[in-house]
C-alpha cells in the first residue's frame, strides 16, 4: 500500500469523465488499498479516482461507519428532501461552502469480488456518495456551492450579495 | 462615604490581590449607599487608576522624595487616584484632585502622610505630564505582555495597548424572541438611555446595574458583547438539532443559540460551578426560553451519554481574557505567562472532550476572549493535527479594530471527501 499525491483543482485530470473498470484487477484491487490509506491521511471522508489521477470509476469513503469501496458506482435513486450543509473537497483545500445535496440517496456499485450491490446513504454518506460520484464525471463541488464559509458568514460586509 | 475614598478602598483591596476590581468596586458601592453620579466617579477612579498604573506609578516616583515601596498600600493608593485626577480627568479641578486626597491621607495615614500627599500631589499638578521612558510605562502594560502582543502583532502593537486602556462601549445583545431591535431602542430612548442597534447588538449609553432595568426583567435583552455574539452566530443552530454549549455561564451565548433555532433546538448548557448553573437557568426563564438544559459538568472531562449525539458544540473556553482588557484592566495585572500555560492545557483537553460529542457531520466552534495566539490558532493546529478535524475558517478580532472584545473564534468540520 502507498500514499498517492492528491491532485488539486486546476489539474486537468480532475475535470474528465472516468472510464468503467472493465475487469477488476491486481492493478484495480492496488488502487482501491492505496486510495483508502490516502483519504485516511489526509483526515477524508471519501475520494475518487481521479483525484489521485486515475480515471476510472472507482470510489473510497468512510465516513466512519467503516470503509466502503465504489467499482462503477451508478446513483440509483435520491430523495427529494434536501439538505443545504457544509462541504469542503480533498481537491480543493481550504475551501468550505454551503451545497444543497438529497437527503438520501442509493448507490449500486461492484464490490472488489465483482459483486454487484446497493446501498443507501443518509445525511452525511448520501452527501458523499453525491460528491464522490460527481468526481467521476469530471466535476468539482465548488460548481454548486452557493455561498462559501468563511469568517463573513457570521457578519457579512456590508453591500456583499446574499 | 466619599466616592473617592470607596475608590481608594477598592485599590488598596486589588493591590493586596484580595478582589478583582469589579466584585470588590461592586461590593464596595453597595454599602457606600452612593448618587448614580458618585458610583459613576468612584468606577471611573478605580479602573482609571488600574488601566493606568504604571504610567501613573512613574509619574509619582519623578516627583516623590521617598521610594514607591516604602509607602503604604493605602497612601499609594491615594496618591494614585491624586495623580489620575489631576492628569487624566479633565472635569475635576486641580484644587479639588489635591484637597480630597490629603483628607484620604489624614484619615488613612498618619499626620506626615498628609503632608507628603499635599507636597507630592502639587508638584504633579505644576510639573504635569512628563516623558515616560518605556513602552511598558507609557501604555501601562506588564513587560511579558507587551513582548508577547508585539511580537504576535508587529504593526498593530501599540494600537492594541492604547486600545486596551479605552472604555468599552456597553452593548446589549436582544432577545428576537420577545421584542425587535427598533422596539427595544424605542423603549431605551424612552427612559432617556442612548441607544444604537448593530444587527442585534444594541450599544447603550446606560452606566450601572443593567438589571433594574424594566427591559432587562422583562427578558427583552441580555448584556453581551459583539465578539461573544458572533462566536455562538458561527454555530448556526438550526430547529430539531441538538447544541452543546461546554462553558456555559452566565448563558449570554447559550440564551442565543437557543434563540438562533427559534427556541427549537436542543441546548445543554455544561458549566463547572453549581451556582452557576441556576444563573444560566434564571437568564433563560427570563428571556421565555424553554429549549436549555443546564447541567453541572466540567467541561475537560468527557460526559458519555452525550458522546456523537449533538449537530454542534460551542467551546467558549477559559482564557487568559487577554481580549478583555477594557472591561477588567486588572487582568494585565493578575495575569502571568505561567497561568497562561497552564490554561492551554485545559483549552486543549476542553477541544478534545467537546469533539467527542459531535455526530460524524457535526460542527465544532472554538473561542476566547483572547488575542494570544498561544491559547487561539496555536490551540486549533494542534488539534487538527490529532483529530480528523479541518477549520473551516477562523477570525481573530480585535478592540481597535472591531470595537468589540478580542474573541478568537474557529469553525472545525470534518467533511472533505
Ligand atoms: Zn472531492
Amino acid at each position: 500500500m502507498a500514499i498517492r499525491n492528491i491532485l488539486k483543482i486546476g489539474d486537468d485530470a480532475l475535470n474528465k469523465k472516468c472510464r468503467n473498470v472493465a475487469k477488476i484487477d491486481g492493478r484495480i484491487l492496488t488502487l482501491l488499498d492505496d486510495m483508502a490509506e490516502t483519504m485516511r491521511q489526509a483526515s477524508g471522508l471519501g475520494l475518487a479516482a481521479p483525484q489521485v489521477g486515475v480515471l476510472r470509476r472507482v470510489v473510497v469513503i468512510d465516513t466512519g461507519d467503516g470503509l466502503i469501496e465504489l467499482i462503477n458506482p451508478k446513483l440509483t435513486e435520491t430523495s427529494d428532501e434536501t439538505i443545504d450543509d457544509i462541504e469542503g473537497c480533498l481537491s480543493v483545500p481550504g475551501k468550505w461552502g454551503y451545497v444543497v445535496r438529497p437527503k438520501t440517496a442509493t448507490v449500486r456499485a461492484l464490490d472488489r469480488h465483482g459483486k454487484e450491490f446497493e446501498m443507501t446513504g443518509e445525511g452525511l454518506l448520501a452527501r458523499a456518495f453525491c460528491h464522490e460520484l460527481e468526481h467521476l464525471e469530471g466535476n468539482l463541488f465548488t460548481e454548486k456551492v452557493s455561498r462559501y464559509c468563511d469568517p463573513d458568514e457570521i457578519e457579512p460586509k456590508e453591500g456583499s450579495e446574499e | 462615604m466619599t466616592s473617592r475614598e470607596a475608590a481608594v478602598r477598592v485599590l488598596q483591596k486589588t493591590e493586596k490581590n484580595e478582589a478583582y476590581a469589579n466584585s470588590a468596586l461592586k461590593e464596595a458601592l453597595a454599602k457606600a449607599g452612593l448618587s448614580a453620579l458618585d458610583n459613576a466617579f468612584a468606577t471611573e477612579l478605580v479602573y482609571g487608576v488600574i488601566r493606568h498604573k504604571m504610567r501613573i506609578d512613574y509619574i509619582i516616583s519623578h516627583y516623590s522624595s521617598q521610594k514607591l515601596k516604602n509607602l503604604s498600600i493605602w497612601i499609594l493608593s491615594i496618591l494614585r487616584i491624586g495623580v489620575y485626577q489631576l492628569l487624566f480627568l479633565d472635569s475635576v479641578p486641580s484644587f479639588a484632585a489635591i484637597n480630597e486626597s490629603v483628607k484620604l491621607a489624614k484619615r488613612y495615614g498618619h499626620a506626615a502622610s498628609a503632608g507628603f500627599v499635599n507636597a507630592v500631589l502639587r508638584a504633579v499638578s505644576k510639573g504635569g505630564e512628563i516623558k515616560i521612558p518605556s513602552i511598558e510605562q507609557y501604555y501601562s502594560h506588564p513587560k511579558w505582555l507587551v513582548d508577547m502582543i508585539c511580537s504576535q502583532y508587529p504593526n498593530d502593537c501599540k494600537k492594541i495597548l492604547a486600545a486596551n486602556n479605552t472604555v468599552a462601549p456597553i452593548t446589549v445583545r436582544v432577545n428576537t424572541l420577545k421584542t425587535t431591535p427598533q422596539l427595544l431602542c424605542d423603549s431605551f430612548k424612552k427612559s432617556g438611555i442612548t441607544a444604537t442597534a448593530d444587527g442585534e447588538i444594541i450599544t447603550i449609553s446606560k452606566f450601572g446595574d443593567l438589571s433594574l432595568l424594566e427591559e432587562y426583567k422583562n427578558g427583552l435583552f441580555i448584556p453581551q458583547d459583539k465578539g461573544a455574539y458572533l462566536a455562538a452566530k458561527a454555530v448556526n443552530p438550526k430547529p430539531g438539532q441538538l447544541v452543546i454549549d461546554v462553558c456555559a455561564a452566565p448563558g449570554g451565548k447559550t440564551t442565543q443559540l437557543a434563540q438562533m433555532s427559534d427556541d427549537k433546538a436542543k441546548v445543554i448548557a455544561f458549566d463547572i460551578h453549581p451556582h452557576k448553573i441556576s444563573l444560566i437557568e434564571r437568564n433563560a426563564e427570563r428571556m421565555g426560553i424553554g429549549s436549555v438544559t443546564a447541567l453541572v459538568h466540567d467541561a475537560a472531562t468527557i460526559k458519555e451519554e452525550y458522546v456523537g449525539t449533538a449537530d454542534s458544540v460551542l467551546a467558549d473556553v477559559p482564557c487568559s481574557g487577554l481580549g478583555i482588557i477594557r472591561k477588567k484592566p486588572d487582568i494585565k495585572w493578575t495575569k502571568s505567562p505561567s497561568d497562561i500555560e497552564q490554561i492551554i492545557k485545559l483549552q486543549k483537553s476542553i477541544l478534545a472532550a467537546s469533539a467527542k460529542y459531535l455526530k460524524k457531520d457535526g460542527v465544532l466552534v472554538y473561542s476566547t476572549c483572547t488575542i494570544n495566539k498561544h491559547e487561539n490558532s496555536d490551540v486549533t493546529d494542534d488539534f487538527i493535527k490529532r483529530h480528523p478535524f479541518e477549520k473551516v475558517w477562523e477570525k481573530q478580532l480585535l478592540p481597535h479594530i472591531d470595537n468589540c472584545d478580542g474573541f478568537y473564534i474557529c469553525k472545525l468540520i470534518r467533511r472533505s471527501f
